[in-house]
């Protein structure tokens, strides 16, 4: 049986960057930008708020979607440069019979194993003949119940498996599971609408909340005849579990917990929260003042345009698929140096990597000032933080220029030709103020996805296979679309932007986000919008300051690329 | 006060002057308490005899007197660096003269010996070298130093496959003038083989990734070693 499948990595060209990405969507999956964003944000859970993810094998877990389900399969991988690291697949079941089929005939681990390294990646995923027959347990598990549980090695994907059977058994509907996260923001997961999270401490802090999560008041739920009266499914020790204070017909609404004498971790955590409070009233100031600054004029967006209209030949000649097919690029994929120079040569081939991010950021900014969307003031912001972003990470052309000067000074290599539009963008952005945004871009119900393109260093990538893979035509290849590729990755920035798709705000690194997957049905909008989380760089700072704010401190630890945060969080502004 | 300081200054001439008359075929370098200028000026001045001056003296031909020949290079350049004694009178100003203008006959075969001996030596890291035919530019923006570049290598590594390629520095002066004339023939060869000045550069600038890989690392030192046999004023590169 073969499945379309996403799949979410950490393919890097660089030793020392990090690419955490959705990868491949293939087949129909392509055409689905919700469950996209769904997997995206999913995959963005799991890590620990230090970006690890370890010691865990595989994980098992999904998302019920329309009458189909994604599987999400976690398993350890080692990066290109042997670094630990980790990948998501999510396996998509159509129909329920078909999820029946992959759990119990197939492996669904050993389905994602077998993709893994492949590149490009292969265009469906073969379901792999499971070893084992997996009963259909009847599990007497009503939906609606959150439970916290310790991901135990082995034990944990086998369990989500009966889970899984045992609920297309009873007719009932399918959970969210989430298959493994190491991270201790367990609670925001509650509103998220997973029934099952199986939580992986690698950190005290993150023990601690799990401990939390588990014995906390605020979760408990009494038992109803119902559940007493369920046949007992594979599930954890009782100590293991926590119930949402709500029942299938009951919606869950967060409860003020009622701790006259909080434990010692409870106290630090209070502790904790009048100081991120403090922080948070300081940060609306802040705030408050940032969009008190003057926007850009409408003429600026001329200026733009004359840079990147479609008049502007250099532009047009700056894509994604020249650069991979250009003599420079080949050259570096395909021609080693001695070994006193590879440095020289990742820090082009990382130049490379810079150029194509920025390509995506100038595309992105293109959308944003084009007339469909110039008139959402939103964008105007978001324009805004592009082009920061763009003049404030490092400019590839020197390095290329000086690697390949030949090719520059022809002026009409793709390189070439994407650092002009580069030149002469970051000349026009010059007229921005250091910082400022509008109020606009934290307001939720305005949002709007841009339509991006998050930067992906690995769409060039000279380090993961031959020069004619890297270079290879869309249709010339047998193999499943790459998002990298132009009829996939990036297709006509109008089919992407739906008015029903949720904020992304740009970004300059893969750092996890914790913004809502699924609201619990019973939340009111406005609810969900008070304590929902949005990713916010250091530039977008001034955009939701009150929101999550998180420093990247790229490549603290060696280990798989680990992220280390920081994390603030308060009441918005609104 | 005076006294004790005319002592020290009788002792450290008598010093001086056992050391210069001791030492085996030299006055030497060695005691750094001694400005080594000063003891070659005595001797070259006459003042304090010493058996290579009498060999100077005694030298007919324009060849080495044999008791040079196991001078080192260093003892050699102290020798002709030693500037005339102090108040000579006209018997060793010509004294002086005379040796130095020996000297200075010999400085120049020596030091190009040297020199060319320096430049096997460093010649011989390209032993066995066969430049590698993929690691130049192609199917890119046309390269007018590559064929330049290319030839040379090539000529090179015809050089570097020859056998007697010396690669061991010899110091003293007898040995390196005897190996002169082979290596006087290798620079020429060297010389002829390298490529214009300023090809490299050009190359360097227009396609810096390809001086990265192994052969380009090679010719960069290859470079190095024609700047010091390329004539000069061939800075135009055709």
């Amino acid at each position: 049986m073969d499945l379309d499948y996403f799949l979410y990595d950490n393919v890097t060209l660089g030793r020392r960057s990090r690419d955490w990405g959705l990868k491949a969507a293939t087949g129909s999956l392509a055409d689905q930008p919700g469950l996209r964003a769904d997997f995206e944000q999913y995959c963005a859970l799991l890590p620990s708020d230090f970006g690890q993810l370890k010691q865990f094998d595989a994980a098992l877990g999904g998302l019920a979607h329309g009458k189909g389900y994604l599987l999400c399969v976690v398993v350890e991988s080692r990066d290109a440069f042997g670094r630990k690291s980790w990948v998501a697949l999510g396996l998509w079941c159509p129909t329920l019979a078909v999820l029946r089929e992959v759990l119990s005939e197939g492996d669904p681990v050993a389905s994602a194993r077998a993709v893994l390294g492949v590149d490009p990646p292969p265009k469906t995923l073969e379901v792999v003949a499971s070893k084992r027959k997996f009963s259909r347990r009847a599990s007497g598990e009503p939906p609606g119940q959150v439970r916290f549980q310790r991901f135990e090695r082995g034990a944990s994907p086998l369990e989500v498996i009966s889970r899984l059977l045992a609920a297309i058994e009873r007719g009932s509907k399918l959970p969210n599971i989430v298959a493994i996260t190491a991270g201790s923001r367990l609670t925001d997961l509650l509103r998220m609408g997973f029934e099952w999270i199986y939580c992986h401490p690698l950190d005290a802090r993150t023990e601690a909340a799990f401990e939390s999560a588990r014995s906390t008041p605020l979760l408990a739920v009494p038992e109803t005849p119902q559940h007493r009266s369920s046949p007992e499914p594979v599930r954890p020790p009782v100590t293991e579990t926590n119930q949402l204070p709500q029942s299938p017909s009951v919606p869950a609404r967060p409860v003020r917990p009622n701790l006259p004498v909080p434990p010692p971790a409870r106290r630090l955590a209070l502790r904790a929260a009048a100081v991120v409070i403090s922080i948070g009233v300081f940060l609306t100031g802040m705030g408050l003042w940032l969009t008190q600054r003057p926007r850009l004029a409408p003429a600026f967006n001329k200026k733009l345009l004359r840079v990147l209209g479609t008049e502007n030949d250099d532009w047009k000649a700056c894509k994604n698929q020249d650069l991979k097919t250009s003599w420079a690029f080949g050259t570096v994929a395909s021609l080693p140096v001695a070994p006193e120079h590879e440095a020289d040569r990742l820090r082009v081939q990382e130049a490379f990597a810079w150029l194509e991010k920025k390509r995506r950021i100038i595309e992105n900014i293109k959308f944003l000032i084009s007339k469909k969307a110039a008139s959402s003031s939103g964008n105007q912001v978001q324009v805004e933080n592009w082009l920061r972003e763009l003049t404030s990470t490092p400019s590839p052309c020197e390095t290329l220029a000086e690697a390949f000067r030949a090719d520059f000074e022809t002026g009409k290599s793709p390189s070439a030709l994407c650092c002009k539009v580069l030149v002469r963008l970051v000349e026009v952005a010059k007229v921005l103020p250091k910082s400022g945004h509008s109020e606009e871009a934290i307001d939720p119900g305005t949002d709007r996805e841009v339509p991006v393109a998050e930067p992906q260093a690995n769409n060039i990538t000279p380090t993961n296979g031959p020069p004619e893979a890297v270079g290879q035509s869309p249709k010339e290849s047998a193999e499943a679309p790459r998002l990298d590729s132009p009829e996939h990755g990036e297709p006509a920035v109008g089919e992407r932007q739906k008015p029903d798709d949720e904020l992304k705000l740009p970004k300059n690194d893969d750092r996890p986000r914790t913004e809502p997957l699924r609201s619990s049905p019973d939340s009111s909008s406005a609810d969900s919008r008070e304590h929902r989380l949005l990713p916010v760089t250091s530039s977008h700072l001034g955009v939701d300051p009150l929101t999550t704010l998180r420093v990247p401190l790229e490549d603290v630890l060696e280990d798989g690329g680990a992220l280390l945060a920081v994390e603030v969080r308060g009441v918005g502004p609104r | 006060m005076r006294l004790e300081s005319a002592w020290l200054c009788l002792l450290g001439a008598l010093l001086t002057g056992a050391q210069v008359v001791s030492s085996d075929s030299s006055p030497g370098p060695g005691n750094e308490t001694v400005r080594p200028t000063d003891v070659y000026s005595n001797v070259l001045c006459g003042r304090t005899p010493h058996e290579l001056a009498t060999a100077l003296d005694q030298a007919a031909s324009p060849n080495l007197p044999k008791s040079w020949e196991k001078v080192t290079l260093s003892t050699f350049r102290n020798w002709f660096a030693a500037e005339i004694c102090e108040a000579p009178n006209a018997q060793e100003r010509e004294r002086f003269d005379r040796r130095q203008k020996r000297l200075e006959s010999y400085q120049e075969r020596i030091e190009t010996a040297y020199r060319n001996q320096i430049l096997a030596k460093e010649f011989g890291a390209f032993r066995g070298w066969q430049p590698e035919s993929g690691e130049w530019p192609k199917n890119g923006p046309p390269c007018t130093a590559c064929p330049i570049l290319q030839s040379a290598a090539k000529a090179i590594s015809v050089l570097a496959a020859e056998p007697h390629v010396p690669t061991d520095l010899v110091e003293n002066l007898g040995s390196l003038l005897a190996a002169a004339a082979d290596q006087a023939v290798f620079v020429k060869r060297l010389t002829s083989s390298c490529h214009p000045a300023g090809r490299f550069e050009e190359y360097q600038r227009n396609f810096r990734y390809f001086t990265w890989t192994p052969t380009g690392v090679r010719l960069a030192e290859l470079e190095t070693l024609c700047q010091k046999v390329r004539p000069r004023g061939n800075g135009d590169g055709s």
